[in-house]
């Protein structure tokens, strides 16, 4: 009798502790809920162009505690906020809510794209996500739109360069 | 009618053309748009919340409070500030994310008492103007078959947002009709154009927008009508870099409806900046005044 190998890959014990910490997180509720039906997937512009990005199998991870490679790897990154899985799953599960506090795990662990880092110092720097440069302030004149505060109005600006520091979002995107 | 102009972060620096329509056709429709100095960032999804939830949702709250405490509603431009004031509100409904947030927010003498309601513009049209009004100021009917985009944060996530069905919206081609446009149905209509993903992942924002572009084309639209400055630059500027990755050329003019509206309405194309785009709109025009040359 041939000897049987299982080529299967191992099933990685779970870790509860990220299903739990998952679900009690706002958004992260019905994350139990899912039964792996896959309209997310099938649904998902970005999945169609993309083998990488499924939103199930991001799910799937989660609930098998797989922290680490979901954290560390790209996958997390590629989803565009359309949505629509969340519109079309049956069981109210809220995928992009679901995303958002994995990648708040990956940010804590230092995980933040280039992108998302120069956006959000923007932010802090002036109050708004595209600086204003003097050729927009004079592309508004010529045009007679009213002018802009470049950065903000004081109390606004300092308002939410507080807000980032109570919550320690100054810390992880170091702004200069 | 008279709202807080919740400008945004990119239709005032990069779509003035939105923004320079929206403040004149509006008023011209009997809504009073009142500018707001201590509006931040709206702080959006998915950039802020995908490093801080919590963080960006006081953010988003403190908008909310300015305008409370102004004792007005609040209009956008942007779906993405539509999209994610509605969410904030949404969230907040639920008492312990409200505490949480006023906790960060009584830090900095704010609190948020849930009294605002946050409309889009295109929201405000068909809700507070009516389509009966627009058409009867119209003096220029459009002579044109549109293709017709909502956006993704115009109608999604559907609990959160009071706009329209996220399934098969149809306020907006209601719109596009009424100025004597034909509203053209094109293939994945209601799908993400990839402008979230703009100048994040290029590869799949592109490859996002090209296929619109291929659906709309197929439809055989004259122009599209865009209600959000993402897609608007996802479309229009985002045509210049398909052709530069894919060297396929689509020339699609692309519109906000407060453009086409106040093209119907009989206001210089000039007076709307209609010359701001990176796909030469004149042909558009020669068929808007015939008689004219722009």
């Amino acid at each position: 009798m041939a000897e049987f190998k299982d080529s299967a890959p191992r099933l990685v014990k779970p870790k509860a502790q990220l299903k739990e910490h998952i679900s009690r997180m706002l958004g992260g509720e019905r994350l139990k809920a899912c039964y792996s039906c896959g309209a997310c997937v099938g649904n998902c512009p970005v999945a169609r162009i993309l083998d990488r990005f499924r939103p199930l199998r991001i799910i799937l991870e989660t609930k098998r505690g797989l922290e680490e490679e979901l954290v560390k790897g790209e996958p997390i990154w590629d989803c565009a906020y359309c949505f629509i899985c969340q519109d079309v799953c049956p069981q109210q599960v809220s995928f992009p809510d679901i995303l958002f506090a994995i990648r708040n795990l990956a940010a804590r662990k230092g995980n933040i794209p280039q992108g998302f880092m120069t956006f959000s110092r923007n932010v802090y720097d002036s109050g708004r996500s595209v600086p204003l440069d003097e050729f927009m302030l004079e592309d508004r004149e010529d045009l007679g739109l009213p002018q802009l505060e470049s950065p903000i109005p004081k109390k606004a600006l300092s308002d939410i360069r507080k807000i980032m520091k109570i919550t320690n979002f100054k810390k992880l995107i170091k702004p200069k | 009618m008279r709202y807080l102009f919740f400008l945004g972060c990119t239709a005032p620096t990069r779509v003035q053309g939105y923004e320079l329509s929206t403040r004149k056709v509006l008023p011209a429709l009997g809504v009073e748009l009142v500018d707001e100095p201590l509006f931040t960032c709206c702080s959006p999804a998915p950039i802020i919340p995908s490093i801080d939830f919590l963080t960006s949702l006081a953010i988003t709250a403190r908008n909310l409070c300015i305008a409370e405490e102004a004792g007005s509603d609040i209009v956008t431009l942007c779906n993405g500030c539509y999209g994610n004031l509605s969410t904030a509100i949404h969230q907040m409904e639920r008492e312990e994310t409200r505490e949480k947030v006023n906790r960060i927010l009584a830090e900095i003498g704010y609190e948020y008492k849930g009294k605002v309601k946050v409309k889009h513009v295109t929201q405000v049209l068909f809700e507070d103007v009516g389509i009966e009004k627009i058409k009867a100021r119209v003096k220029r009917p459009l002579p044109l078959r549109i293709g017709a985009y909502y956006g993704c944060h115009l109608i999604r996530p559907e609990e959160a947002l009071t706009f329209d069905y996220s399934e098969v919206p149809t306020k907006l081609d209601q719109i596009v009709t009424a100025l004597g446009a034909e509203s053209i149905w094109y293939e994945s209509k209601f799908e993400c154009c990839g402008g979230t993903l703009r100048g994040f992942n290029d590869d799949i924002s592109v490859e996002l927008g090209r296929r619109k572009l291929v659906n709309l084309d197929k439809a055989n639209v004259d122009c599209v009508a865009v209600t959000c400055p993402f897609c608007f630059l996802q479309f229009d500027r985002g045509q210049v870099a398909i052709t530069d990755r894919y060297g396929e050329e689509y020339n699609i003019p692309i519109f906000t409806i407060t453009e086409l509206i106040g093209l119907a309405m009989g206001y210089d194309p000039t007076d709307l900046g209609i010359r701001l785009k990176a796909i030469d709109a004149s042909k558009i025009l020669e068929r808007i005044f015939p008689s004219v040359s722009v």
